[in-house]
């Protein structure tokens, strides 16, 4: 069969996979509603939306992860499919998943991952191992990857490893039949942490694979990348789909308005390089912060002030409250604290604490708080030093935990619970309370209402602004725009690393905050800025 | 409302005094059956007094094992500190004091050794302290020349087992010693509940500013004191020092750490409890010996005993999280 047959087909014939009618509620909450969404043979199909638009929901109800509520269609080249659909179903379709965790196993060789399925399942009484690394060079020569297939997974570099997941996804797919007769590659969110060339090594595995026939729904916050490398573009908001539209026929202000949902101000954001006006001598300054995806930011801020952290995904302001701590090495920069100056490369967790720094981290289960342990031994745990430490005072720890469960409204009102019996929501409340007692400089917040519900969200944000009111100064890192638009007195975007812009307290609008992300976070972006001042 | 709250403190009751309540029924039980031989002061002072080097090794476990760490080398290090006294206060005539001080000097060495290992190179702690339990033992029948050497010093002896107050040999109240001061350690200062947060997530720990490796390492290296010190009572005990037998409280000592975790503070290892589960298993396996069992009873017993309590201890944990 020539190319040409198979573009012909495009369109013409069924689609490769289609849903209709779908829809899945949570609780109360509909995270999709009735959403449509057709994937044509040899195509990329683009599917973008803001955070909590539902794209994550739908790749996961097609994974078999979640159940779609009744009524729901799924067809597959034109024959109907079974929903719910079992879990590992998706493979006979040749249907083939990349998430954003790569799924790879790090202490292990490059050729063991790659052929981790066939090694583990075929039952071969003898492997070949001259054999298979024949196959893995191969293989990865095919897609002019170049590592060495007996390297381990962690000696290469991040961006090959996601290249990596997404050649052993495709090789899945080509084994069962997939390739080139209506296999289908669900990339999530790759390029969210790649360097730009690994993006255009990830293109080119994408157009080979659409050369052989097979389509791929690529998932993505990059709205430059999208136009780049989609055929269509379906836009997702509040789980509805808004629009599709063929790539040629969009433009990216057209496309951002679609994802955050309405029209496009004509004043664009101030440009961080204008400085700030704020009057007064700034109390905390960062200079020239590298580490993680962080590449020689400085930021100041004042005292008593919520500044706000915000970018997509890998943009890298989520590095910022770990590396100032010192829970993430940071390579260079300076943190100076009420004129104090601190060698951020030196930082580590007790520093940072005698410094009077607090960091509530993104995850409170494995960094912020031990469950199986009680409210009273963990909130107690940092000012252990303000008791005698030779012979602890525990009626007088009680106490003092029993008023910070009354000042934070931490239910239930027992010290002796079981962190792990708490509720996200007072979970949360446990850190900040166990932290703000120590009556901080500098709070450092990593999305502090991860998985917290709406009534302790309210709470949390009280407590907050009561803290920054008291003086200390806060940055808040987080991808909830509503979020910053209701705490912050400043924004910074972050885009690759870098501060790109910074909105002032006027511009605090959960739409606009949204918007400034998409087009700053876009790859182009701050060229695209600069062109439109 | 009350009434199901009520059973909710009982069941909790239950699970922190169970061990204790059958305890106490096994000994009535064992009373009943051998009426003046078992329940008799002789026999349970020699029971209380025997089971003083089970004891001390337990607690070296326990903080190790808090810490969430293994270590295999306990018995090992028992009996090399045993034969080191001997080889210095016999074959060397040095005097027993400084013998003594030397082998819990040793003992701290071999904490070093391990924690080294585990801490800085980062191999878990299973594998060195397997490793550094075996190169001991080697060098135990090294120095010993794989002979039993008697004849340790009377001073040691008449400390250990012959002198008694209130009738029970004074090493049982080294061991109920060394209990509460760790029972007082973990529950009253704040480096207990640095070991409980290492422990329990070295991550979190790092975070809230413990300096975890440095609680690692003095875990290691106090559980290498403890143990070279269970060899000092063991030594005292028999006054001699044979470089095989002391090996077999490796077993004995994880079974009363785990079925410890059991009562007294449910869901972890606890000095308390670990010091009625050693009695608990001590009294039974002689309760079953008077009544003419065979000695291959004790292996059932704690072999037993040391499957049913972390089978216990895991249904415990999984009630509560």
């Amino acid at each position: 069969m020539g190319e040409g047959t198979r573009q012909a087909a495009v369109g013409r014939l069924c689609p490769r996979l289609e849903f209709k009618n779908l829809s899945k509620t949570f609780g109360s909450t509909q995270a999709l509603k009735n959403v449509t969404f057709t994937v044509h043979p040899a195509e990329v199909h683009a599917l973008v939306g803001q955070n909590g638009s539902g794209k994550s929901t739908l790749i996961k109800i097609l994974a078999g992860y979640h159940n779609p509520d009744s009524g729901a269609e799924l067809w597959i080249d034109g024959k109907p499919v079974r929903l719910p659909m079992q879990p590992g179903k998706y493979r006979q379709y040749g249907i083939s998943f990349v998430h954003q965790e790569l799924a790879l196993i790090l202490s292990i060789t490059v050729l063991e991952n790659l052929r981790a399925e066939e090694l583990c399942l075929q039952g071969k009484w003898y492997i070949s191992w001259k054999e298979e690394i024949r196959a893995a060079k191969d293989l990865l020569s095919r897609f002019e990857l170049d590592i060495d297939p007996l390297a381990k997974v962690e000696d290469i570099a991040p961006g090959s490893r996601a290249l990596l997941a997404i050649v052993r996804a495709v090789e899945a797919m080509r084994e069962r039949g997939g390739l080139g007769e209506g296999g289908v590659l669900v990339l999530d969110e790759p390029t969210a942490f790649l360097p730009r060339e690994d993006v255009e090594r990830l293109f080119s595995i994408m157009r080979l694979i659409i050369a052989q026939g097979a389509s791929v729904i690529f998932v993505s916050h990059d709205v430059d990348e999208v136009l780049e490398i989609a055929d269509r573009i379906t836009v997702i908001r509040d789980g509805s789909v808004v629009a599709t539209v063929l790539t040629n026929e969009t433009t990216k202000e057209a496309l951002v308005e679609k994802i955050v949902g309405h029209p496009l101000p004509a004043g664009h954001g101030k440009k961080l390089s204008s400085g700030s006006s704020d009057s007064g001598i700034p109390k905390i300054i960062i200079r020239g912060l590298t580490g993680g995806s962080v590449k020689g930011i400085s930021i100041e801020a004042h005292r008593g002030e919520i500044l706000g952290l915000t970018g997509l995904l890998g943009s890298g302001f989520s590095d910022i409250p770990p590396l100032l701590f010192g829970a993430m090495r940071a390579t260079e920069g300076r943190l100076i604290l009420d004129n104090v100056s601190y060698e951020l490369r030196a930082m580590n967790p007790c520093k940072a604490i005698e410094a009077r720094l607090v960091l509530i981290p993104v995850d409170r289960r494995s960094e912020g708080l031990v469950e199986a342990l009680t409210v009273v031994e963990n909130m107690s745990l940092p000012i252990l030093r303000k008791f005698n430490r030779w012979r602890l005072n525990h009626a007088g720890i009680v106490r003092n935990t029993r008023t910070l469960i009354a000042d934070y409204e931490i239910r239930p009102a027992d010290p002796q619970k079981k962190v792990g019996e708490l509720s996200g929501g007072n979970q949360q409340k446990v850190l900040l309370a166990k932290w703000l007692q120590t009556k901080p400089l500098l709070v450092l917040l990593n999305e502090p209402t991860h998985g917290v519900d709406v009534g302790a969200r309210e709470q949390i944000y009280g407590i907050l602004k009561r803290q920054a009111a008291s003086g200390t100064t806060v940055l808040c890192a987080s991808s909830d725009c509503e979020e910053l638009a209701m705490i912050c007195n400043r924004v910074l975007i972050f885009s690759r690393g870098e501060v790109v812009e910074e909105l002032a307290a006027g511009e605090l609008v959960k739409e606009h905050i949204a918007q400034r992300t998409h087009i700053a976070g876009s790859s182009l972006g701050e060229r695209a800025t600069e062109n439109g001042q | 409302m009350v009434n199901r709250s009520s059973r909710i403190r009982i069941g909790a009751y239950g699970e922190r005094y169970g061990l204790i309540i059958i305890f106490a029924l096994m000994l009535g039980v064992f009373a009943l059956a051998a009426p003046g031989r078992f329940l008799t002061w002789s026999n349970v002072s020699t029971v209380l007094g025997s089971q003083a080097v089970l004891v001390v090794i337990t607690l070296s476990l326990v903080i190790t094992l808090t810490t969430d760490l293994y270590d295999l080398s306990a018995a090992s290090v028992l009996v090399f500190s045993s034969m080191v006294i001997a080889v210095l206060n016999v074959n060397l005539g040095l005097p027993v004091g400084v013998a003594v001080l030397i082998a819990l000097g040793m003992g701290l060495v071999v904490g070093l050794i391990n924690s080294y290992l585990v801490v800085k190179i980062g191999i878990n702690s299973l594998i060195v302290t397997l490793g550094v339990g075996t190169v001991l033992n080697g060098l135990t029948l090294w120095i010993s020349n794989s002979q039993t050497i008697s004849g340790i010093s009377d001073q040691l002896v008449n400390c250990v087992v012959v002198y008694r107050l209130f009738g029970i040999p004074l090493e049982f109240y080294y061991g109920l010693f060394a209990c509460v001061l760790l029972w007082y350690l973990f529950d009253y200062t704040a480096i207990g509940r640095q070991i409980l947060f290492v422990g329990r997530s070295p991550q979190v720990a790092r975070l809230n500013g413990i300096k975890v490796e440095r609680v690692q390492l003095g875990a290691l290296m106090s559980a290498g004191l403890i143990n070279a010190f269970a060899g000092v009572l063991y030594t005292g005990t028999t006054g001699a020092a044979d470089p095989g037998s002391g090996l077999s409280y490796l077993l004995p000592g994880f079974a009363a750490a785990f079925f410890g975790s059991t009562t007294i503070v449910p869901g972890r290892f606890n000095p308390g409890g670990s010091l009625i589960a050693v009695y608990f298993l001590a009294f039974g396996i002689s309760g079953v010996t008077i009544q003419g069992v065979e000695t291959y009873v004790q292996n059932l017993f704690y072999g037993g005993a040391l499957v049913v309590a972390v089978t216990l201890s895991q249904l415990v944990r999984r009630r509560r999280t």
